[in-house]
């Protein structure tokens, strides 16, 4: 595992996992694979639908999930402790049946100019993407948030 | 806490592995179609204490599906292959939710569906979805 995903998991864990009542009643598992972080949706009938396969709710909240850790990844902790995070929109396709476990994994266009953007201006509004995945790598679905990062004012009450 | 659901909701008789693990889920038939509810309580809630995305879009999906599937008689058999749900405001813990449906169409192939959740009241979000038609069993 590179040394900067082994620093990164136990806070992603940390505030995502333990810190997220939804995530964790969901059974949401973040593990690396293959030196990438991933959100592990687990084969349990709870998140099934009338098919047998996952839910249309449980891929949306394993892709959140997924971009909240892209999120994290890029800007750091700190920031994301320091300000406030808004998902304004949510596209999800659902391309195949999903039987068994699902890993989800999130990504920013372009982090690093979107960091530079937020450090200068104090809020920024991007597009974070997850793929869904099921173990054996076919893809299942994607999908797009934008989320909206405002720094907020330490001497605001 | 506020009574688990207002006058009018029943348990929903229509269940299954997911909604047990979110539920329980309230229905209400009226001149809205299908209108289901939630009591949001702690389990529901995300990093900030507000009610997660997920529950709201795991709403959405299920009144639109049931509501676009009960258009047709017998019901058409449906599955979820996209859903963009917009978050108008937030909602916490102990709020009513609930959503209502407008089914543009279900045809042989596709639904399509649009959603509005409230939160006490109060729009939370919307949301639209397109359905695939399943095998009939």
């Amino acid at each position: 595992m590179p040394a900067a995903i082994a620093d990164l998991m136990p806070i992603l864990r940390q505030v995502l996992i333990d810190g997220t009542p939804l995530h964790r009643h969901l059974s949401l598992q973040i593990v690396d694979q293959d030196g990438q972080v991933a959100v592990r949706l687990p084969d349990a009938p709870s998140t099934k639908n009338h098919l047998g396969t996952q839910g249309a709710p449980a891929l949306f909240a394993a892709g959140d999930c997924a971009c909240a850790t892209a999120v994290i990844a890029a800007f750091g902790i700190e920031r994301v402790r320091t300000s406030r995070a808004v998902v304004g929109e949510a596209h999800t396709r659902f391309r195949r049946p999903a039987p068994g476990a699902v890993l989800a994994r999130g990504s920013i266009v372009n982090a690093r100019a979107a960091v530079a953007t937020f450090d200068a201006d104090g809020r920024i509004a991007m597009d974070v993407t997850a793929e869904l995945s099921a173990e054996d790598g076919d893809a299942v679905g994607d999908m797009s948030l934008t989320w909206h990062l405002t720094r907020v004012d330490p001497t605001d009450a | 806490m506020p009574d688990a659901a207002p006058p009018g909701f029943t348990p929903s008789e229509r269940t299954g592995p997911f909604i047990d693990l979110i539920g329980p889920l309230h229905a209400l038939t009226d001149d809205r179609g299908i209108v289901l509810g939630l009591r949001a309580d702690q389990r529901h809630t995300n990093a900030r204490g507000f009610v997660h995305g997920a529950v709201i879009a795991a709403l959405c999906d299920l009144t639109l599906g049931r509501n676009a599937a009960m258009r047709t008689d017998p019901p058409t058999p449906l599955v979820t292959t996209t859903l963009t749900t917009d978050f108008i405001g937030a909602a916490q813990a102990g709020a009513w939710l609930e959503a209502t449906a407008t089914v543009q169409r279900t045809g042989r192939r596709l639904a399509f569906a649009q959603a509005v959740i409230t939160a006490d009241g109060r729009t939370v979000a919307q949301a639209s979805a397109v359905f695939a038609v399943t095998k009939q069993e």
